[in-house]
């Protein structure tokens, strides 16, 4: 943009020129020179050196080389420049340079440092030399474009005013106006030039009158020597200009010898000097006017005060006029004032000076002694409140500091870059990641597109041209990949303007967004889970608006219902409820809606797209917005079809199983080894008499056990073989009675490692019975058995015998010739055919006992006997015996009469054949005594009666005794099973040879009856 | 030829001992025949003989079946008699039964010679007799 101007401006440059030319031409002719009070005197305690500093304006600084300046001395002067340029802007700095002859060379090093130490402080070095005469090689010098070198001071001036008229920015520093035009556009730029020549033509003309006036000072001073006390006190401008002409004494140009020219050298830079000194005064004055000014002599009586007096002391001239400047100033100023009074050379201070009202400010002061025309020695003070400086200026340091101290405990990385890009400040520190690398390359005062890697240049290049555009901050973000990690930052980038409002770089901030970036991420992520879960849990999940419409559902929601999501959303949740539960959802809703409830509950049937029903567990809560506004309801549906399917199997299999239970006669129990018995069904309370639950749970387990060890021997059985069947184990009922108890038992461990014992107990106490019955049935049939054995070889022998006797009879009879022997073989045929007669009927007898049905009637107890007494007519010795019947009754008796028969016909027969051979009065009685009960019938004879040995054997089968009489053996036998037939019994009291009693007792079946088969 | 001297018949039937004399006598089967009608009164009977040193029987005919002592508990207290006195007794068993069982029990005892079923005949005599005169001579 300066090359544009500059090219815009060429007028000008040429206008510029032509002036330099003359200024140069000017100071050639000795015309133009500079004098005025240093603004501050540099130098060591020694005072080897000194080094004059001149504010010439405010950008242009002027110092010179009095004594001999070392390197090392330079350094301070270095720190003191910063400190003087530090309230400057990138002055203009003009060196003169003492230098001697013999020193040349060594200068070539000094100058390179002296460009070093001071061209960062300023904006241009122009290089002058207090020696003139001497050549310097440019070569030597610095090759720095920022760094001229100038043969005289008024060179110096010429190019400096040259260079900020020519500079935009320096021209902007003085003329805010200017400045709007680097923002202005290119329609308005030639306007603006053309204010600029104007102004600049201005510039000129101020500049051509300061020129003019300088040049009639220095007229004045080689014309007059006169004094000007006169017009010193005559007032100000150019009174006070007067009085510099003071300054020595005057010289005459005349002589051109080499001592002269060197006289004439020294004298015109003496007088260049006190040109200077005159300028900066007549700057002073015409630019602060209000500075105090005070005229003193040697002993500090002050001979004039400038009439400001009043307006910074308060003073009135009066009051002050031939008092001593001394009793003014501050007392522990005072000694400083002195030594400023005994020096010849001008000086500057800052001392404290008292006003009317007592207080005391700051003051800046600038003496100067000068002898006067009169030869009189006299102080001239010129003072300038600094009071305000001072405040302000330890504000700024205050402010400084802050700054400075803000600037790097900040967190943030700043960088501060000039106007041409280049790094000027960063509070960057060496051990942090950042843009730059501070240990390893230099990075200050160098573009950003050198430090930074070329994307962040390019990002900040495009935040920089936004910036330009908007004059607002801009903002980016930038990732850094560092070796390990990787950072984002975010960049604002803002212009930075100087106390005029000028450009005057930017300023980049970044600020580390790592961690809330991995949190970002980390939202991101978890939002990407939670979206991922939503999509592929198996609940449904749904937000509903106000009124009910689905307003999201999750793909479960199509595996359960069915239903697409997308024909499913904006619907009323409603309409996919089954008719009967639509009323309770409504209510659910309007539960949370109104807030009544935070979460609603209910198992709610739903319609498939198939038209089925599905239940779902649902649950659903009020969906708040970020203000805590209702947006709707946010809820879950679990399919619990299953469950519910499960739920009606289970209550039927409840039911089925407590129908069991109370049906079921087995005793069905789960014991565990802590708890006892922890179930029992009803049948394991009737089994063993048990009727509250109470009494079986507090049951020691031992109690079921009829026998001691069983239980711990069944326990031990279990724990070994994990189960058994079908034992028969004795138990115990409440009452102390036992029954067995068919048992089968099963180790179970439940999930968490418990064991029971499940068992099954069926009662088979009837079994048992059976049992029992049975084996004595099998008894009786083995008994049976034998008896058939028995019988049938008896049979076969008895039966044959009388067949052979009969046979062999026979056999004897047909070889026996006489008559009279076959008449009694006959006789005895007969008789063994009796016998087997007898046996055959005895066996009938018995074979009707056995299978005949009883059939009771009434018995007519003296008919039946006379019935048996002529069966027994063919017995031989039945008419010898006396036969007595004695019959008691008191009751009608009923039996089987064919049974008793039987029983009465062997009974009595017997009386009579086992008769006593010698017995003369062989007798039987029969007492029969009959109630509603039984009948008692007795038949006593005084036979040969029956060895006790025998009367055990006697009603078995085919006993016999004898074989004295005819008998099948069968009798007896017959008789008590028949009396067992008729469960009745049967008994035989006996002595031998006196004669038995046989006792038959039967029940009488008119009140009696018996089992049919 | 070698005449049969005693015979002893013990049977419970009576019929059965008249069948037996009078088939003796037809058959000449012995000199004397001795009836009992019970095995007690056979016992006693031999215990009489044998105390009056009269000659024991050559042969026995014994009935199983009879009442208090029947032929096989006979037999076991007629073996407890003095057996050198009636060494040479041979003993047959006359019976009703044809019982294999009772055929069998009879071989168990070694001095019953034989078994026979009644009806005893005039040939069963003659052979009985036939072969105690063989054996007697054999021997």
């Amino acid at each position: 943009m300066s090359k544009d101007y500059y090219n815009h401006s060429e007028g000008k440059t040429d206008t510029l020129l032509a002036m330099e030319k003359e200024i140069i031409t000017q100071v050639a002719e000795k015309k133009l020179t500079i004098r005025q009070t240093p603004a501050w005197y540099i130098s060591d305690s020694q005072q080897r050196f000194c080094v004059e500093v001149y504010i010439i304006q405010e950008d242009i600084i002027y110092l010179r080389e009095t004594g001999i300046v070392n390197s090392k001395d330079w350094k301070k002067i270095q720190t003191t420049l910063q400190n003087i340029l530090s309230s400057q802007k990138s002055p203009s700095l003009i060196l003169e340079i003492n230098l001697l002859k013999q020193e040349i060379n060594k200068y070539q090093k000094r100058l390179i440092q002296l460009e070093k130490h001071l061209s960062p402080y300023c904006q241009h070095l122009y290089l002058l030399f207090s020696k003139p005469i001497l050549a310097i090689d440019p070569t030597l010098l610095p090759s720095n474009n920022n760094f001229t070198l100038v043969s005289s001071l008024p060179e110096a001036l010429a190019q400096c005013i040259k260079q900020e008229i020519l500079l935009p920015e320096n021209k902007a520093q003085k003329s805010v106006e200017i400045q709007k035009l680097e923002n202005a556009s290119r329609e308005d730029l030639l306007g603006m030039i053309k204010n600029l020549q104007e102004e600049n033509q201005q510039l000129k003309e101020v500049y051509e009158l300061r020129m003019a006036e300088l040049i009639a000072t220095l007229e004045n001073l080689t014309i007059e020597k006169e004094s000007a006390n006169q017009s010193l006190l005559n007032t100000d401008k150019h009174s006070s200009t007067n009085d510099i002409v003071h300054a020595t004494n005057p010289h005459v140009f005349n002589n051109f010898t080499d001592e002269q020219l060197n006289n004439t050298l020294f004298v015109s830079i003496e007088t260049l000097h006190q040109l200077k000194e005159s300028e900066q005064h007549f700057r002073l004055l015409s630019e602060n006017a209000q500075d105090l000014t005070f005229m003193l002599q040697p002993d500090g009586k002050i001979t004039y005060i400038s009439p400001s007096v009043n307006q910074h002391l308060g003073y009135q001239i009066d009051e002050i006029i031939n008092t001593s400047y001394f009793t003014l100033v501050h007392p522990d100023d005072i000694t400083q004032c002195s030594t400023a009074f005994d020096l010849t050379q001008k000086q500057q201070w800052e001392f404290r000076v008292r006003k009317k009202d007592g207080q005391f400010i700051w003051m800046e002061v600038n003496s100067k002694t000068i002898i006067n025309s009169a030869g009189q020695q006299q102080v001239f003070i010129s003072s300038r409140n600094i009071t305000q400086v001072k405040e302000i200026i330890e504000r700024l340091t205050e402010s400084q500091e802050q700054l400075r101290s803000t600037f790097s405990s900040i967190d943030d990385d700043v960088y501060v870059f000039d106007k041409k890009d280049c790094l000027i400040a960063s509070n960057v520190k060496p051990n942090k990641i950042s843009f730059i690398n501070v240990c390893s390359e230099p990075c200050y005062g160098r573009s950003f597109k050198d430090i930074f890697s070329e994307t962040l240049s390019d990002q900040l290049k495009a935040a920089l041209l936004n910036v330009a555009e908007t004059l607002e901050v801009q903002q980016f973000e930038y990732c850094l990949y560092d070796q390990l990690v990787t950072l984002y930052f975010k960049v604002s980038v803002s212009y930075r303007k100087d106390s005029l409002g000028k450009y005057a770089g930017f300023t980049m901030i970044a600020r580390d967004i790592t961690e809330e970036k991995i949190a970002d991420r980390k939202i991101i992520e978890s939002e990407k889970r939670y979206r991922s879960v939503v999509e592929n849990v198996r609940e449904v999940i749904f937000q509903t608006d106000g009124q009910g419409h689905w307003s999201f559902l999750n793909p479960a929601w199509k595996e359960i219902s069915g239903y697409d999501l997308f024909d499913s959303l904006d619907r009323p949740l409603i309409d996919f409820v089954h008719p009967d539960d639509q009323d309770k959802v409504h209510q659910m809703f309007q539960k949370v809606i109104q807030g009544k409830k935070d979460i609603a509950q209910g198992e709610v049937r739903f319609i498939n797209r198939h038209h089925d029903i599905f239940w779902a567990d649902m649950f659903i809560k009020a969906y708040l917005d970020e203000s805590g506004k209702l947006k709707g309801t946010s809820g879950t549906l679990d399919d619990i079809t299953k469950r519910k399917q499960a739920e009606v199997t289970l209550r039927q299999s409840n039911l089925l199983l407590a129908s069991i239970n109370k049906n079921i006669k087995e005793a069905l129990i789960r014991v565990n080894y802590q708890d006892g018995l922890v179930y029992f069904n009803q049948a394991f309370n009737d089994m063993f008499g048990y009727h509250s639950s109470e009494e079986i749970q507090k049951l020691p387990l031992d109690a079921l056990f009829a026998q001691q060890n069983d239980l711990k021997f069944y326990t031990k059985i279990l724990r070994n073989q994990k189960a058994f069947t079908n034992k028969t184990i004795l138990f115990r009922r409440k009452n102390g009675t036992t029954f067995w108890g068919l048992s089968s038992f099963i180790l179970i461990k439940d999930e968490a490692g418990q064991e029971f014992y499940d068992g099954a107990i069926r009662d088979i106490t009837d079994r048992k019975e059976a049992e029992k019955k049975l084996k004595e049935k099998n008894q009786e049939l083995i008994k049976t058995n034998e008896e058939l054995d028995r019988f049938v070889y008896s049979a076969s022998h008895d039966l044959r015998a009388p067949l052979a006797s009969t046979l062999g009879l026979i056999n004897i009879s047909r070889i026996s010739p006489e008559e009279k022997d076959r008449a009694h073989y006959l006789d005895l045929m007969e008789q063994s055919l009796n016998r087997m007669d007898k046996i055959i009927q005895d066996l009938t007898d018995y074979a009707r006992n056995a299978r005949l049905e009883i059939e009771t009637e009434v018995i007519d107890f003296e008919s039946l006997l006379k019935d048996i007494l002529q069966r027994l007519k063919y017995l031989k010795k039945i008419d010898e015996v006396t036969i007595k019947t004695n019959i008691k009754r008191t009751d009608i008796f009923y039996t089987d009469k064919i049974r008793l028969y039987i029983i009465l016909i062997n009974l009595i027969s017997n009386a009579i054949k086992y008769q006593k051979y010698d017995q003369t009065h062989p007798s039987i009685h029969i007492n029969i005594t009959i109630d509603t009960k039984k009948a008692v019938i007795e038949v006593t004879d005084n036979g040969i009666g029956i060895d006790k040995s025998h009367t055990d054997k006697i009603f078995t089968m085919f006993f016999q005794v004898s074989r004295d009489s005819i008998g099948s053996g069968l009798g007896l036998y017959i008789a008590k099973e028949t009396v067992n037939k008729l469960t009745g019994s049967i008994t035989v009291n006996s002595v031998v040879s006196k004669g038995s009693t046989f006792t038959v007792v039967l029940p009488n079946a008119k009140n009696y009856q018996y089992d049919k088969a | 030829m070698k005449k049969i001297k005693k015979v002893l018949v013990i049977d419970d039937d009576q019929i059965n001992n008249i069948i037996f004399e009078k088939l003796a006598s037809i058959s000449d089967f012995a000199e004397e025949v001795v009836t009992c009608l019970s095995a007690v009164d056979g016992l006693d009977y031999l215990q009489k003989i044998q105390k009056d040193q009269e000659e024991p029987p050559n042969l026995i005919f014994l009935d199983i079946r009879m009442p208090i002592v029947n032929g096989w508990e006979f037999l076991e207290r007629f073996k407890k008699l003095d057996t050198v006195y009636f060494k040479d007794v041979l003993v047959y068993m006359l019976t009703s039964s044809s019982d294999q069982s009772d055929v069998n029990k009879a071989k168990n005892f070694s001095i019953v010679t034989d078994y026979i079923v009644k009806p005893l005949a005039v040939e069963t005599l003659n052979e009985i007799k036939e072969k105690y005169q063989t054996e007697q001579v054999s021997q």
